[in-house]
């Protein structure tokens, strides 16, 4: 037996009830004993469990008892075998909270190393080829129209980076269409960059720095390395999964705080795709019989000339930020393809 | 059970008169009985299992959220209680997903299809956002009534279209007036059981509460500015410092900004609700605008700090004070009112009104 109030949804009125639970049934009585209503425990809906909010006991018409008495009434609920479901019994406990926590943390982390990368490789996979030229010539304009300039590279160069790169033995990859395009690189400068669709532009500026010969090839492999491998696809779904997820968990908040911790843990995906594509590339030279330390050698001219143009570059920065991050070069890079060489 | 039948006669829809002359006035305080801790288990197993399903799940997780702020919040004895369904709310928000990837992706076919979409959807969100508006009113409840919204659409396109563009074409001044429409429409057409609620705010007191914020917000403008402009003289004319105070400045600016928030806030809601009439009955609101800016500059704080963990507890916070800075001044006992037409809403304009996080609060 139970004090409660009861409401009947025709009106506000609260009617002050005892609820008393015998045989099966659930029994109101109003203040003088005169029976209101019964039911069967069955057609009963009970409310959480909570701290200070009033349980409810629902009827099937929608009329409830609002119950504060909550000790005693967990306890006739026990006497009648009631179950409460395992949400209400996590959302109740310390420690199931916390498990929850930490099961959280671990989804949250291993998605982030496996399942997301995983699920990214399979959808750049499954996006049909035209679409992705598409995209690629997309990137180009938009390149075309601000970033770089018409190459001022002679016929000469241009027809042989070409004719060697045609040359090199490479895994085969129907799918997509290698072309290599020339451009004044300006603010870029000495960079390769691979487009979606098989797309890959050089820079003036790159030629100028390591010259059309065996470092050139190897920085072409490593470009066609992501494009055989979709990174920029990768790329584009990962990090619009964690933003969007950064968005869900803190743009309650505020939107700017969640683009800080989106945009630093993209970068770490693209570390990744740099070493599959410096993999890549060094398994095409040794196919070749090409050094492998001419891409080493190559990536160290291009670190050179960028710590000479960058006056605020700071020791051992491992991620440079600005028009240097379509291409990160780090020491770490460099040693292992002179590792994987030998 | 019943109401009173002994034949007296029913003045409205409120108390008969004859008991309206006896009982002076009560001042009924709203009482918030959440507590952060108790939220933070909710809210981590809601996120836990959001995440875990893909977002299945955040459904059933906005109905217990809802139900939990819902039914801790105490007025005269009884509690509210929301009543919406977790798989009506799922469908809605599965058509909304739907609907925003097709936008999204109308692009790659053609940017015709997309602007076509673009203003079929800028057409519908009025239509939407009145359903959303439905909704959530019949789903809520407080003594076992239903409360009931009864726009009408066409009103509704009135204040949800007409005015917000009118306000972007005249750079914003019409804002507060805009601002006014829509508490009107909402607030006139809300209704509890049967009784009305009824709001008087003029559009000029609405043009006081967002001068005075312009007003600070310029405070914040100068201020930041002339600060900016000390420490770049005083750290001299090198890049770096130069880099270092705007982006200060831009730190500052957006703190301060976020702040102005809990200080328009707060005297909107004080506006909104000490003009507000139900049948009989008063509301009034005394939400302080320094006490709100303490709250909510601590909760940002501790937000931070612990990585967004505290987020249940800050949400409590504010709601509490919020929450219990309202009283109804009740002119009679609160049990007599009576039930009006049961509505059927569906969820759909619930999903939008969540999907573009537009938060309508009563």
């Amino acid at each position: 037996m139970v004090a409660a109030q009861y409401f009947d949804t025709r009106s506000s009125r609260a009617h002050p009830v005892m609820l008393i639970v015998t045989g099966g049934e659930a029994i109101l009585h109003d203040a003088e004993g005169v029976e209101l209503r019964r039911a069967p425990l069955a057609s009963l809906r009970v409310s959480e469990r909570a701290k200070r909010a009033p349980r409810l006991v629902t009827f099937e018409d929608g009329a409830y008892c609002e119950i504060i008495d909550h000790a005693s009434f967990e306890g006739m609920l026990a006497a009648t075998g009631y179950r409460e479901g395992v949400v209400s019994r996590a959302q109740n406990s310390w420690r199931l909270a916390g498990l929850s926590l930490l099961g959280l943390a671990a989804f949250v982390v291993l998605s982030y190393f496996y399942l997301l990368p995983w699920v990214a490789a399979v959808a750049a996979r499954t996006v049909p080829p035209s679409i992705e030229a598409k995209l690629g010539r997309a990137t180009l304009e938009s390149l075309d129209n601000g970033l770089v300039k018409p190459t001022g590279l002679p016929e000469a160069d241009q027809r042989r980076i070409r004719e060697n790169f045609a040359a090199l033995r490479r895994p085969d990859d129907p799918g997509h269409d290698y072309q290599i395009l020339f451009r004044r690189g300006g603010p870029l400068g000495a960079n390769a960059l691979a487009l979606p669709g098989g797309t890959i532009v050089v820079t003036d500026e790159l030629v100028k720095l390591i010259g059309t010969g065996t470092g050139m090839m190897g920085v072409l492999a490593h470009e066609a390395g992501h494009v055989a491998q979709r990174h920029s696809l990768q790329q584009v779904f990962q990090a619009s999964a964690v933003g969007a997820l950064a968005a869900y968990m803190f743009g309650d908040v505020s939107s700017m705080l969640a683009t800080v911790p989106a945009a630093m843990l993209s970068m770490r995906y693209s570390r990744e795709h740099e070493r599959e594509a410096d993999a890549y590339a060094v398994e095409v030279l040794r196919d070749n019989r090409l050094p492998v330390t001419a891409l080493a050698d190559a990536l160290q001219q291009l670190e050179d000339a960028h710590n000479k143009g960058n006056r605020k570059q700071a020791a051992g920065d491992d991620e440079e930020s600005g028009f240097f991050s379509t291409h990160p070069l780090t020491r770490e890079r460099i040693d292992a393809i002179r590792n994987g060489g030998s | 059970m019943q109401g009173n039948n002994q034949g007296s006669h029913y003045i409205g829809d409120g108390t008969p008169a004859s008991d309206m002359m006896q009982t002076a006035p009560r001042n009924l305080q709203l009482s918030f009985t959440g507590s952060g801790s108790e939220y933070f288990r909710i809210w981590i197993v809601n996120a836990l299992l959001s995440i875990v399903t893909l977002g299945i799940y955040s459904a059933w997780a906005k109905v217990r959220t809802l139900q939990y702020f819902y039914r801790n919040t105490r007025l005269d004895g009884a509690t509210f209680d929301y009543h919406g369904k977790p798989t009506a709310i799922l469908k809605g928000r599965a058509i909304m997903f739907v609907l925003v990837l097709a936008y999204n992706a109308s692009h790659h076919v053609s940017p015709y299809l997309t602007l076509i979409l673009a203003v079929a959807l800028a057409a519908a969100f009025p239509y939407l956002l009145v359903r959303s508006l439905r909704f959530r009113m019949a789903n809520s409840s407080y003594r076992g009534l239903r409360f009931a919204f009864t726009g009408k659409d066409a009103e509704g396109y009135k204040v949800f279209l007409l005015w917000p563009v009118l306000t972007a074409l005249t750079l914003y001044l019409l804002a507060p007036f805009a601002h006014q429409r829509f508490k009107r429409y909402q607030h006139n057409n809300t209704h509890f059981g049967t009784a009305p609620f009824a709001i008087d705010a003029t559009a000029s007191a609405f043009y006081g509460v967002y001068l005075r914020t312009v007003f600070m917000a310029a405070i914040f403008l100068i201020g930041g500015g002339l600060v900016g402009g000390s420490l770049a003289a005083a750290a001299g004319r090198t890049p770096q410092a130069m880099a270092m105070v705007f982006g200060m400045m831009m730190i500052g600016l957006y703190l301060g900004l976020m702040l102005i928030g809990p200080y328009f806030t707060a005297r909107l809601q004080n506006l909104v609700w000490n003009h507000t009439t139900l049948a009989p009955h008063r509301f009034r609101s005394e939400v302080r605008a320094g006490q709100l800016f303490f709250i909510v500059l601590t909760n940002y704080i501790l937000i931070a700090l612990t990585l967004g963990l505290f987020y249940p507890f800050a949400r409590v916070r504010s709601t509490r004070y919020r929450v219990e800075s309202m009283t109804m001044i009740a002119a009679g006992p609160l049990d007599a009112f009576v039930a009006g037409e049961q509505q059927q809403v569906g969820a759909l304009g619930d999903a939008a009104v969540d999907w573009y996080d537009i938060d309508i609060a009563l």
